[in-house]
């Protein structure tokens, strides 16, 4: 059992849900001011950050001694409460395009569960492949900024170009490259169940030799940013050696039909993020290649009641928690991966130096947009 | 026959002074601005290569005299102190023996002292001052007996051995802060808070009274190429290591100090390059390097501490500053003058000594010509802190901080960085031969000075007169063509939050502080960022720990008042001293 995280007034655990909050962590925060030091601020609109987020360094000049990361400066109040399940997804699946497969199939898990019924198989695989088309998009994407703040514009292009080869073939599969209007309690939009992933494999495999072969590359990786930390969740938690994953500890969308394996590092750093990361593109390649997409509908009744629905995004658990009554949504909780990932960060930041910061920030995968929102 | 001095009314001048000064100290001032110009006269008209250092040192005087006019607010013994620090120096500058040098050295020396320990906030750096100046002296006066047992005369007579100038120059580079004994000028400056216009004259014309023993004693003594590399070594690790640390130093005064050290490792080093070579086309350039260094660095550094002076506080983080137009551009020109920048004094300076060193490896062609161009190389890395340190000086004392207002003090350093700038165009009277030009450049004759392997082979050349032009006709068809630059002033832009704290001076050299962290064995805790200031300090202050625990030791242990072991410890010492007297 391990703690995944606040969601709602609850901490969630990978196996239960207890009210109140998670236990403390020791996180004994320095205010004190020595001699020489000050803040330093970058962001939230700032070269290099791919969103609005404020990170304000304390530092005595290129040596970090603590960060506070504030997500919050463009926070989103999103009217979900009273609104029917459907009318929420559309909300939802908006929230994090990026990450859209993954918080629409947690929300609408959170549906079945209240509902009280098992995934129809074919549904649940359509889901997985969602699930695992985002990874290895949401994967490249991070590699690709990785290389961008190394400045290597080769492997960065390559990457974009596959991204967007990826891109199209979700879009064929699903209709929306950003599974939007793909996803709802009764069914998953299938319009071409017959694409195939074989030249994006083969493709991404020679980039990432060539990445990973790069002295200059990986020297900007290693020893940046550790964190061994049993309170950190996906690929930040696997890559210092932690089994965690959602897709094996919940069992609602039959991730147990696959054979597939948790890639995992021992070093805890950015490279170690990285090679986890990287290999999990195989892995999930590897569960593409056994789905059979069939196209099939589930009679959903939806109950009324509270329930949380998990599924393991690409930067580590999602869940929401849901309370419904008589079909309309009346209270609605997030755990965001990056919300917990930015704690992550400003512990592994400590120490480092300030040429470290973008490689370490962007290894974390973090979407600022999922966190700075209010449901209401 | 060497040239005799006894310019006596100097000495009176700066007596009568130095009388004047207790009753008033601004006509003390007065009086020892005009004989300064007195000394500078002299030395113009008598003109030869010592002379040149009663130049170097009257300009420091006249300066610091004037500025302490409006500086000096340290009550009555500031003023005649300062004079009479003055006047030792005026004396040993001008003796013509060994006497009147160390009389000299020490009417210089001891109101330095006073100086550092009546303006105490602490205790140690006078007596730190006082430990060194005096092993300084004793080490001078041992070189200088050591002479007068071999020429039966004190007086400046050619020496047939090193032997006086090895001890004595060890005696000088001590009190010139060289490797590995930088304490010596750094702490009474930084750490004892001298006032300002004594660390002017402590860093520029106190080690310049140094500078001036080591090339009397070179030019006394026969040719010692041996003693020439270790010079020049030790001359380029003081380089470095003085402006690493002045990099590192956040201390207003902390900073110009710890400069002084490499630009005094860098005057030595070019003496040792002449010691190498004395008689030769590269030891002549090499001398004349001698002087413009020591021209270069004793106005700048001037200039430099009368910019500290003008500053409240010590700290670069915390100091106020009142900023002018006049005092950004002085104090531009005088730190780019210690940057080694051409068309400055100290553009030239640097340039010759690096010359110097790749020639005189060119032209050694053995295994020790890689001396010179390891210390060259190891004196270059250190002028790239040395910029770095001085635009850290100048940014934080004259151009991001403080407020707009009039002070007057600051005008003094600014007629110093003019001058700093204007005598960089006429060096070429500090390197008589080496001066031509060259019309296929349309550069006229005596507008390029050449650096020279022998007398016919050239080996480069530069030209601050030219430069200087081309800068203003340069400036003047800009403004021509384009007229006066538009200024368009808009909000600080920080990341889209309001401004918010501004990058510290700390924090400017605190990448070097992480990178050579093994070096300045940097230490960072929760409650703060610690360096080593002076690693050489720190050795020796560790080993003098323990050798007094030691002393207690021995003394509780075995000279307890008990007679046997005192009678062993008289037996043992008289047979050590014994066998030493037979075998010396």
């Amino acid at each position: 059992m391990r703690i995944i995280g606040k969601l709602g007034k609850y901490c969630l655990y990978s196996d239960s849900v207890v009210e109140g909050e998670c236990p403390e962590e020791n996180n004994v925060e320095n205010k004190n001011k020595p001699y020489g030091s000050f803040s330093f601020t970058y962001g939230p609109s700032a070269g290099g950050l791919f969103e609005a987020v404020g990170i304000e360094l304390d530092t005595y000049g290129e040596y970090i001694r603590g960060i506070r990361v504030d997500p919050y400066f463009k926070l989103r109040e999103i009217k979900v409460t009273g609104k029917q399940v459907n009318d929420a997804i559309l909300l939802i699946e908006r929230i994090n395009a990026s990450f859209s497969a993954s918080h629409s199939i947690a929300f609408i898990s959170a549906i079945e569960k209240i509902s009280d019924i098992q995934v129809n198989p074919n549904i649940a695989y359509a889901r997985i492949l969602e699930l695992e088309l985002e990874r290895i998009r949401n994967n490249l994407f991070v590699i690709e900024r990785l290389s961008e703040s190394a400045g290597f514009q080769v492997p960065l292009n390559q990457l974009l170009y596959l991204i967007e080869k990826v891109n199209r073939k979700i879009g064929k599969i699903f209709g929306h490259r950003y599974f939007f209007g793909a996803n709802s309690p009764d069914k998953v939009r299938i319009l071409d169940g017959s694409i195939k992933f074989d030249d994006i494999e083969r493709e991404y495999r020679e980039i990432y030799h060539d990445l990973i072969e790069n002295r200059i590359f990986i020297d900007r990786l290693q020893g940046n940013g550790v964190i061994k930390d049993a309170r950190s969740i996906g690929p930040v938690a696997r890559a210092s050696g932690f089994e965690y994953d959602a897709r094996k500890e919940d069992s609602h969308l039959l991730y147990k039909d696959f054979d597939f394996s948790i890639p995992r590092y021992d070093t805890g750093d950015a490279f170690g993020r990285l090679i986890v990361r990287a290999e999990e593109i195989f892995e999930s390649l590897r569960i593409i290649s056994q789905i059979k997409l069939i196209k099939e509908e589930q009679n959903i009744k939806i109950k009324d009641g509270e329930g949380i629905g998990r599924v393991e995004s690409p930067s580590g658990d999602l869940a929401y928690r849901v309370v419904v009554n008589s079909g309309k949504i009346i209270s609605l909780d997030l755990l965001s991966p990056s919300m917990i990932n930015i704690k992550s960060f400003s512990k592994s930041m400590i120490k480092n130096i300030f040429t470290d910061f973008p490689f370490n920030w962007e290894s974390f995968g973090i979407w600022v947009s999922e966190v700075g929102v209010k449901f209401t | 026959m060497l040239p005799q001095f006894y310019p006596y009314y100097i000495y009176i001048g700066f007596i009568i002074s130095i009388v004047i000064s207790i009753l008033n100290r601004k006509a003390g001032y007065i009086l020892s601005s005009i004989f300064s110009i007195v000394f500078l006269g002299y030395g113009i008209i008598v003109r030869n290569i010592y002379t040149d250092f009663f130049i170097i040192a009257s300009l420091v005087w006249f300066f610091s005299s004037i500025f302490s006019i409006l500086y000096d607010n340290y009550g009555k013994w500031l003023a005649p102190l300062f004079i009479t620090s003055i006047l030792g120096m005026s004396i040993a500058l001008t003796s013509n023996n060994y006497l009147d040098f160390l009389a000299g050295w020490e009417i210089m020396t001891i109101p330095a002292y006073a100086i550092i320990g009546l303006n105490k906030k602490i205790d140690y750096p006078a007596f730190t001052f006082m430990g060194f100046g005096e092993l300084s002296t004793v080490l001078v006066l041992s070189g200088f007996l050591y002479a007068y047992d071999t020429t039966g005369t004190i007086e400046f007579v050619k020496l047939y051995t090193i032997i006086p100038l090895i001890i004595s120059t060890f005696g000088f580079i001590i009190k010139m802060g060289i490797f590995p004994f930088f304490v010596t000028e750094w702490l009474p400056i930084a750490h004892g808070n001298s006032p300002a216009n004594s660390s002017a004259i402590l860093s520029a014309s106190m080690t310049l009274v140094a500078l001036y023993g080591i090339v009397k004693m070179t030019l006394l003594s026969p040719i010692s190429p041996i003693f020439g590399y270790i010079i020049m070594s030790i001359g380029g690790f003081s380089v470095f290591f003085g402006a690493l640390y002045a990099y590192v130093s956040n201390h207003v005064k902390g900073l110009p100090a710890f400069s002084t050290i490499e630009n005094n490792g860098a005057i030595l080093a070019s003496i040792g390059a002449y010691m190498i070579a004395p008689n030769s086309v590269i030891g002549d350039f090499a001398l004349f390097t001698t002087i413009t260094y020591a021209f270069a660095h004793s106005l700048a550094k001037t200039g430099i501490f009368l910019i500290s002076g003008s500053v409240e506080g010590e700290d670069f983080d915390s100091i106020k500053v009142i900023r002018n137009k006049i005092g950004e551009i002085g104090g531009i020109f005088l730190t780019s003058s210690m940057s080694g920048l051409l068309p400055n004094i100290g553009g030239v300076a640097t340039w010759s000594l690096l010359e110097t060193l790749f020639m005189e490896s060119y032209a050694l062609h053995s295994v020790l010509s890689s001396v010179p161009i390891i210390a060259g190389s190891i004196i270059a890395m250190g002028e790239g802190f040395a910029t770095a340190a001085m635009v850290k000086f100048i940014s934080y004392t004259q151009i991001f901080k403080g407020f707009r207002g009039n002070n007057t003090k600051i005008v003094i350093p600014s007629i110093v960085g003019i001058i700093v700038l204007l005598f960089g165009s006429i060096t070429y009277f500090l390197y008589p031969g080496f001066v031509g030009g060259d019309e296929s450049l349309g550069m006229l004759n005596g507008f390029i000075i050449f650096s020279k392997i022998s007398s016919t082979q050239t080996f480069g050349g530069i030209s601050p007169f030219y430069v200087l032009v081309l800068i203003i006709i340069f400036s003047l068809v800009t403004l021509g063509i384009f007229g006066k630059p538009k200024v368009r002033r808009s909000e600080v832009w920080n990341n889209g939050v309001r401004p918010k704290e501004q990058y510290s001076s700390f924090a400017f050299a605190n990448n070097i502080r992480m990178m050579l962290a093994k070096l300045l064995r940097t230490k960072i805790s929760p409650n703060g960022l610690e360096v080593s200031s002076d690693i050489f300090w720190e050795i020796m202050y560790f080993i003098a720990k323990q050798y007094t625990k030691f002393s207690r030791l021995f003394a509780i242990t075995y000279m307890n008042s008990n007679i046997t072991w005192y009678m062993i410890y008289m037996i043992i010492a008289f047979l050590i001293v014994t066998i030493l007297v037979v075998i010396l």
